[in-house]
């Protein structure tokens, strides 16, 4: 395979929680950039190349802390359904980071997440994706955080995840069953754009990180690649070839210019985790890249779940006369509060404004989908995001210190229904404590759930690792490669 | 009484300064309770007023007085709140609400020049102020960085740090004022103010709605929303429609406690160790009034018998006429450009100084309501109503009175339905107001000669609008014997009251007094801080 | 703040100089007052029948079309919202239980007297002063959304009212957004 060059990856798959940075985590990275080219004389061609693909694999979004946090120096707590897992100092400091590592250390954290000193990392680590990096790939990484990042003597805070997934041991097991540490093979038959494809949406963008469904383990599920999946409080969607439930329906220029900008206007917005995917790292993919991942995506296997319709296909404009604005007292409240919080961007009628740099709400996968995930997760933690010179803002209604306004429970939940009912899926209804759900970050894992219980639960679960183990053991080895 | 009736600090009054003042504090520690006469609503509920209220044209539209806790009203009459007994009205549109006034202000955050500060001593009128410019600096600052404030580089007044955020984008009809008054001389300059030229504080982008007044839908401009979301972060406990009535001293003079109605005329006693009072230039004084005891027959804090008087606003004139090109005001922000040269000069000994504002509110309903007044009809009504809605704009002035202690604010005879005496003003004009108005007019006719101008309209002779910028009536100064409250704004009288409003302003000085009402505050939250 | 510069002083004479540059063309210019005026005559066809029709049954469909003709010829527009029309004429009725004989009325004279909309009021000052006062609640019904004054004074439109209409091109109404940070900047063309 060709050497890589900007390729590219997004480690938001693992950052569960929307990030509140003002400025995009994207222009730390150019911040970096610049620091690294200072010390440009002493820095390798092959650390150069490194550095495309860091940002190709988009490292700094959950290594380097939001709101001035050193670049790469970890402390970025990504809470996931099993508890706050703090990311580690990567940067080469010999006291904090990975200044000790050989090249090979190095190929084993990222590839089977285990760190010099032997301890398991968790798979918030996308490392079961970076299996498949390419040794080149491996060793200009290594460069450029050896040579192209200045260290960072500080420690970031210790993850301690409640027992028993305090237990990093047991990752052993988990890896023996859902590790395929094989490095990625082209296939032959497909063409070199489609294998790119392949190689950066399943390895270096890891997009199956999220938009893969995760099994009770919080492992990827096998045979639903690609077909959607919680990612705390957001919905990563199924992006299946399918033309109902996936991005079957959409162009390839569409798909890219998403990739590229975060924003298809008339279809959909990227939010949450997908913008700091597109904000930190897809944007600055080349156009060769966002194109493979876009004809691979089209190639895909199709998958069909929940979706009745396109995500995109439901509702229409709401007819001038019928917004009533000025109706006697007997406006609903998601009436009053569509036209109170809402309506001042998206407009009465939901076509949002004529420049569209407020989105319209009709035929907008946000309020389309099977699920009011995104929806609900939109209008309590808003949107911001940055891509080149254009910010998208959207405030959050539902945190803490939401300045515009700040909503109940019961009162997202209003709005979310009049929405869904005027603009997209009509068929969902959501209550408060679906917005409850969301705003504490998801629904919890089945295994968190099992951990609650402690030590019954630790015996249960050893019992169920070792029906797995054994059941693994026989299961088929290789993944297909879709499509 | 419940625990909640008492707290290390109570303020009274839940506007800018008094929510900023004791959010500063409560992040330094203190426990805090903010007693609001009126309700607390949310910035929804006040859009949705906006739209459905039949008088657009009034930034009090959106805002109902209460029962319990009225305010003055104009249109579509005068509600009688404020009573007038002066030559001239004072028809200032202040909110008793949860956040304030600034709910509709145009996010104007100016600081005052040098020279306002000691017009006494350079040009002989007016007082000087017990502090220097150099000493608030930092205050305004501090208080920039808080509600978010851009603004143009050099309107004379100093700053050692450059602004928070870059100038709100130069809206287009503005660009061609100041294109094209430059010939003339003039140096228009986009304004300073607290609206956001980019995400600051979890806040959007400005997007041109054009309504900072009355309301910003979406919080683009710092507002008494915005300061209440900010407190109750910081900790701050804010108790809507607790009416204070009357504020209590003990034997040696200091504040034991304020009582409250309930909407029901139910009394609350509440207790604290400091007691802040920012409740705003007119009813702050008529709370100092109505507490009057008989240690303190004048009221509180009075013994200079200055509460009250020299009572201030920005009065303005203004001239509407149609340019020769079309601009369609109301792209953008409403407030976005002025002229600065005219605040300061030799001039101050004989005339008032004043500011210039070029409007870009969206002129089309204004002009539709002109139309129809002259039975103008059918397709003939649409062609003017573009015309006019593309052609018509206006210039004011934003003029600097001076302190006159007849100006003042007492107690009306007449009592609110909780049976609490009314305010009531007397207020007037002097020839070095109306010299000022007229220098302003001379400026006006110039603008619109470079403007291509046509029909135009001079507000009338010697009738001016008010701006609410209420000033004066609690003034700081060194002399015990003629003000109200300490250069840090605690009062003479009663050691641990203190008072944080653009009341305490000894002048009114040439610009809006929000930033530097809020700039004081800061500083009397730093002194309480290190001293109480 | 001041609203709007303070003190605006109303001209009784406003320019009759006004020829816009531009203008949305379903916004009728000339000929509209014709169009406008046929559509009257059809609107008080169908209304015929309430002129000789008992007084009792004047709240009828007839007396909307006389409505909706008049509104019409006053406010320029030859096609009106229906929805709308029928609130705006639900409340005037509301506000006054006279209007509907006012306004068939109105219709009559006008189609009988073949005023013009320029001359119209002061032809009603002048000779039918018990008219004189409906024009202006019609036109600022549809223009400002509004229906009775002072404390009466009911906003029944806002976006949808006429005046916001007429510059939609140009401007939003206020409270809504313009479009993103910073497209104020361009020259409005």
């Amino acid at each position: 395979m060709p050497f890589l060059r900007a390729t590219n990856a997004s480690c938001a798959a693992a950052s569960i929680r929307a990030r509140n940075v003002l400025f995009a985590t994207g222009i730390a990275f150019a911040i970096s950039t610049g620091g690294a080219a200072g010390q440009s004389s002493s820095t390798s061609d092959l650390a150069k190349q490194g550095q495309s693909l860091a940002t190709a694999t988009d490292c700094t979004a959950c290594h380097t802390a939001p709101n001035g946090g050193q670049n790469f120096a970890g402390g970025y707590g990504i809470s996931s359904p099993l508890g706050t897992i703090y990311s580690t100092n990567i940067t080469p400091s010999k006291t904090f980071g990975i200044g000790n590592y050989s090249e090979t250390d190095f190929a084993r954290a990222i590839r089977e997440g285990i760190r010099k000193d032997g301890t398991h990392l968790y798979p918030a680590m996308p490392y079961t994706s970076y299996a498949g990096l390419s040794d080149p790939d491996v060793a200009a990484l290594y460069a450029y955080f050896m040579q192209g990042v200045p260290p960072v003597d500080v420690a970031p805070p210790k993850t301690s995840l409640p027992f028993p997934f305090n237990m990093r041991f047991s990752m052993a097991a988990w890896n023996a069953l859902f590790l395929d540490n094989h490095r990625f093979q082209p296939d032959s038959s497909r063409s070199a754009q489609l294998n790119r494809g392949a190689y950066l949406v399943e390895n270096l963008a890891h997009c199956d990180t999220c938009h893969t469904p995760r099994n009770f383990m919080m492992a990827e599920k096998q045979g639903r690649a690609l077909s959607g999946g919680a990612v705390g409080s957001w919905y990563a969607p199924n992006i299946t070839s399918d033309p109902v439930s996936g991005i079957g329906g959409w162009s390839q220029d569409e798909l890219v210019q998403y990739l590229h900008t975060g924003n298809v206007p008339g279809k959909a917005q990227a939010a949450g985790p997908m913008a700091e995917a597109v904000e930190d790292s897809l944007q600055y993919l080349s156009n060769d890249d966002l194109q493979a991942i876009a004809a691979y995506l089209k190639a895909s296997a199709p998958i069909r779940t929940a979706e009745a319709k396109p995500r995109n296909a439901y509702g229409i404009a709401l007819a001038a006369d019928s917004t009533l604005n000025n109706a006697a007292g007997d406006m609903s409240n998601g009436a009053q509060l569509y036209s109170g919080n809402c309506a001042s961007c998206h407009q009465a009628t939901g076509a949002g404004t004529k420049d569209g740099a407020y989105p319209q709400l009709f035929q907008n996968t946000a309020t389309g989908a099977a699920q009011p995930t995104n929806l609900i997760a939109a209008i309590l933690f808003g949107i911001n995001r940055t891509v080149g010179a254009n910010t998208a803002f959207m405030p959050a209604f539902g945190q803490g210190f939401s300045p515009v306004s700040t909503l109940s429970d019961q009162d997202v939940a209003d709005v979310s229904n009049y929405v869904l009912q005027h603009f997209g899926n009509p068929n969902l209804t959501v209550t408060a404590q679906d917005v409850a759900t969301v705003r504490q970050g998801g629904p919890p894992s089945a295994l968190a759930k099992l951990g609650n219980l402690a030590l019954p639960g630790l015996i249960a679960l050893g019992a169920v690792l070792l029906l797995l183990i054994l059941w693994g053991i026989f299961r088929p080895r290789h993944r297909p490669l879709p499509g | 009484m419940s625990d909640q009736l008492s707290a290390d600090i109570v303020v009274i009054g839940s506007g800018i300064c008094g929510l900023l003042t004791a959010q500063r504090l409560a992040t330094q520690g203190a426990s805090i309770l903010v007693l609001e006469a009126g309700p607390r609503r949310e910035r929804g509920d006040i859009v949705n007023s906006y739209r459905n209220g039949a008088y657009k044209g009034s930034w009090m539209n959106p805002y109902p007085p209460t029962a319990w806790a009225p305010h003055p009203r104009f249109q579509p009459h005068d509600n009688g709140y404020l009573v007038q007994t002066g030559p001239a009205p004072y028809p200032a549109e202040y909110i008793r609400m949860v956040g304030g006034t600034t709910w509709h202000w145009a996010a104007q955050a100016w600081r005052v020049l040098p020279n306002d500060m000691q017009i006494k001593t350079l040009y002989g009128v007016g007082r000087d102020w017990p502090i220097n410019y150099d000493e608030l600096e930092p205050f305004y600052y501090e208080a920039e960085v808080k509600i978010g404030v851009s603004g143009a580089p050099n309107t004379g007044s100093p700053r050692n740090k450059p602004f928070p955020m870059e100038p709100v984008a130069e809206v287009w009809a503005m660009r061609r004022f100041r294109e094209r008054l430059a010939v003339g001389g003039y140096d228009v300059v986009s304004n300073t103010t607290a609206r956001n030229s980019r995400p600051y504080d979890n806040r959007p982008a400005c997007c041109g709605n054009n309504n900072c007044q009355p309301i910003c839908p979406i919080a683009a401009q710092f507002d008494g929303g915005v300061a209440v979301e900010m407190a109750e972060a910081a900790g701050v406990k804010i108790m809507a429609n607790c009416v204070v009535y009357q504020i209590e001293h003990d034997a040696q003079g200091r504040i034991a406690a304020v009582h409250y109605y309930d909407p029901d005329k139910n009394s609350y006693r509440v207790t604290g160790k400091t007691f802040i009072l920012a409740a705003n230039g007119i009813e702050s004084p008529k709370l100092l009034l109505l507490s009057a005891s008989d240690k303190y027959p004048n009221g509180l804090a009075n013994s200079s018998g200055t509460v009250g008087r020299n009572l201030m606003d920005h009065p303005s004139n203004s001239l509407t006429f149609d340019v020769d090109e079309d601009f369609w005001l109301g792209r953008g922000p409403q407030s976005p450009t002025s002229i600065n040269t005219f605040r300061d000069g030799a001039f101050r000994s004989e005339h008032a100084a004043f500011r210039l504002d070029f409007t870009n509110i969206n002129q089309s309903r204004p002009v539709a309501e002109d139309l129809i007044k002259a039975g103008v009809y059918g397709p003939e009504l649409q062609t003017r109503l573009r015309y006019g809605a593309a052609r018509q704009v206006n210039v004011k002035n934003v003029l600097e009175v001076l302190p006159n202690p007849e100006n003042r604010v007492t107690l009306s005879s007449q009592k609110d339905a909780l049976g609490i005496p009314k305010p009531q003003v007397y207020y007037s004009f002097d020839d070095y107001t109306n010299k000022g108005m007229d220098a302003s007019r001379l400026e006006y006719t110039h603008i619109a000669q470079l403007m291509g101008g046509t029909n135009l309209r001079y507000s009338p002779e010697r009738a001016y609008a008010n701006n609410q910028h209420i000033t004066g009536t609690m003034s700081m100064g060194n002399d015990p014997g003629d003000s109200v409250v300490d250069k840090f704004g605690r009062t003479h009288d009663h050691e641990n009251l203190f008072i944080v409003s653009t009341g305490v302003m000894p002048t009114a000085a040439t610009c809006n007094s929000t930033l530097t009402a809020l700039a004081l505050a800061m500083r009397t939250a730093q002194h309480m801080h290190e001293t109480t | 703040m001041g609203r709007n510069g303070a003190v605006i002083h109303v001209s009784s004479s406003p320019s009759t100089n006004s020829s816009p540059e531009s203008r949305e063309p379903d916004v009728p210019v000339s000929g509209a007052y014709d169009l406008a005026r046929r559509s009257l005559l059809l609107g008080l066809a169908a209304a015929g029948v309430v002129l000789t029709a008992p007084q009792a049954f004047a709240d009828t469909t007839p007396s909307r079309d006389a409505f909706l003709a008049v509104s019409k010829l006053l406010t320029g527009f030859t096609s009106l919202d229906p929805g709308l029309a029928a609130r705006l004429y639900d409340a005037l009725n509301t506000n006054d239980p006279k209007f509907t004989a006012g306004v068939t009325a109105l219709a009559t004279l006008i189609s009988q007297q073949n005023i013009d909309p320029l001359s119209l009021q002061a032809t009603l000052d002048g000779t039918h002063s018990d008219l004189a006062a409906l024009p202006r609640q019609i036109v600022t019904a549809w223009y400002m959304g509004v229906v009775g004054t002072g404390d009466a004074a009911r906003c029944i439109a806002f976006e949808t009212d006429l005046t916001n209409i007429v510059v939609s091109d140009k401007l939003t109404p206020p409270s809504f957004c313009f479009g993103a940070y910073g497209s104020w900047t361009s020259q409005p063309v």
